[in-house]
């Protein structure tokens, strides 16, 4: 049976490390989308994650499970993720080692580019949103944290964090109204 | 339901999280009012899109070196430590390898300089409490001598009139978003963005000037102290 999260910290706690990479292992995926969708720029993306994960083996010891693991990890990265976002971001780089982009010339093409339009226009749009409000947004819709747990998150109460996700949407909405009165 | 009472909280009945103790009476006034029903339909449709939004996956090289690159550093860490507990008790030791009467007479020397020079104010601040900062100005940090320069961003000094949009930095701000948003490109400031966002949401419709109020005297001299690279002009 798969172990929890607190029996690996456990383990870990008693010496094992290689508890402490299967938290890793279990975890990184989801610290770096949020790490990505906050930054826009992978490589500060895979920085920060990594920078999560250093400050959970450091402070392990320190964690006192009264939110769960997954909420502590969350704040931690998001807290990096609006530090970094404070001292004043680079611009939104390519993902690491992607493959370069082919012309396509099929069926449904202009179709596909119209929604390639209409991603690239919300996430710059998104990219103008408050780091609070954005982070609301993303801890909603990509990782279905409650508003109670986004507030945990944020350090905030449950209604703010509430506000900031609807703050989010209306501001897109307002940003991205040009894109439904084209359709 | 009037629309006015119904647009602000059209999000709860998308928003699974939220149950709205008026979700019948919501329901029911988007299913007469068009203007309504479009609007949730638009939300609908955004967070469709936003739900839509992917990571760029990267390789599996990346995920592959992941762990070993943060263990890597992890290692480097846990050694920079050891280096520097090495170097600084090699400092202690070549200070002990002076003769016993020189050491003894720098550090009287020291301590004496330090009590000189930072007593005195430290039992100033202490026996004056109206100096000890708030949150936000321990934050923050204060002036030399404690004191916050003059002046109010609230309009006392301010060029524009009551109903005059509000212009900061040369951008209009007409969306408290945008004042936050301006506020917490301040490494500092996020506390003060998050009270005048929650004061807009006190009151949509109050006047942006009036966001301000609703931080304490001291925090509001902090800002302004902070922000004199805003200036407040007419639009």
């Amino acid at each position: 049976m798969r172990e929890t999260d607190f029996e690996l910290i456990d383990r870990f706690l008693g010496g094992d490390g290689a508890a402490f990479d299967e938290l890793v292992r279990r975890r990184q995926r989801e610290v770096y989308s949020l790490a990505y969708r906050m930054t826009r720029n992978a490589e500060d993306a895979r920085d920060l994650s990594q920078e999560a994960f250093l400050q959970v083996y450091r402070n392990l010891d320190r964690f006192d499970r009264r939110a769960s693991f997954s909420t502590w990890l969350y704040r931690i990265a998001t807290n990096l993720c609006l530090n970094h976002l404070s001292r004043g971001s680079r611009p939104a780089a390519p993902a690491l080692d992607q493959q370069p982009e082919v012309a396509d010339r099929s069926a449904g093409s202009l179709e596909r580019l119209e929604d390639k339009e209409r991603q690239e226009a919300l996430a710059r749009a998104v990219e103008t949103l408050p780091p609070r409000q954005r982070a609301s947004l993303t801890l909603r819709v990509h990782h279905q944290l409650s508003h109670r747990e986004i507030g945990e998150v944020l350090g905030v109460s449950e209604a703010t964090a509430k506000v900031h996700y609807f703050h989010a949407v209306k501001a897109l909405r307002a940003k991205l109204a040009h894109l439904r009165q084209g359709a | 339901m009037r629309c006015a009472e119904a647009e602000p909280i059209l999000m709860e009945l998308i928003d699974e999280g939220s149950p709205s103790s008026r979700r019948e009476e919501l329901l029911g006034h988007v299913q007469v009012c068009a203007a309504c029903a479009a609007e949730l339909s638009a939300c609908r449709d955004l967070l469709t899109l936003v739900q839509a939004d992917s990571v760029p996956e990267p390789s599996s090289r990346f995920w592959e070196e992941f762990l070993p690159s943060l263990k890597r550093r992890i290692e480097q860490e846990g050694s920079g430590r050891e280096r520097r507990r090495a170097a600084w008790f090699a400092w202690v030791r070549s200070w002990l390898s002076w003769p016993r009467p020189l050491v003894a007479g720098v550090a009287v020397a020291a301590i004496s300089v330090l009590i000189v020079v930072r007593l005195p104010g430290f039992v100033a601040v202490m026996g004056d409490r109206t100096k000890v900062p708030s949150p936000i100005g321990r934050f923050m940090g204060r002036g030399p001598e404690g004191q916050v320069p003059a002046g109010d961003l609230r309009g006392e000094d301010a060029t524009s009139q009551s109903g005059e949009p509000m212009v900061v930095a040369g951008e209009l701000i007409d969306d408290p978003s945008l004042l936050a948003a301006a506020i917490q490109r301040l490494p500092w400031a996020g506390e003060i963005a998050d009270q005048v966002e929650d004061a807009w949401v006190r009151r949509p419709e109050s006047d942006p000037r009036d966001w301000l109020n609703w931080l304490s005297e001291e925090d509001h001299q902090l800002l302004l102290a902070r922000m004199r690279n805003f200036r407040w002009s007419p639009s």
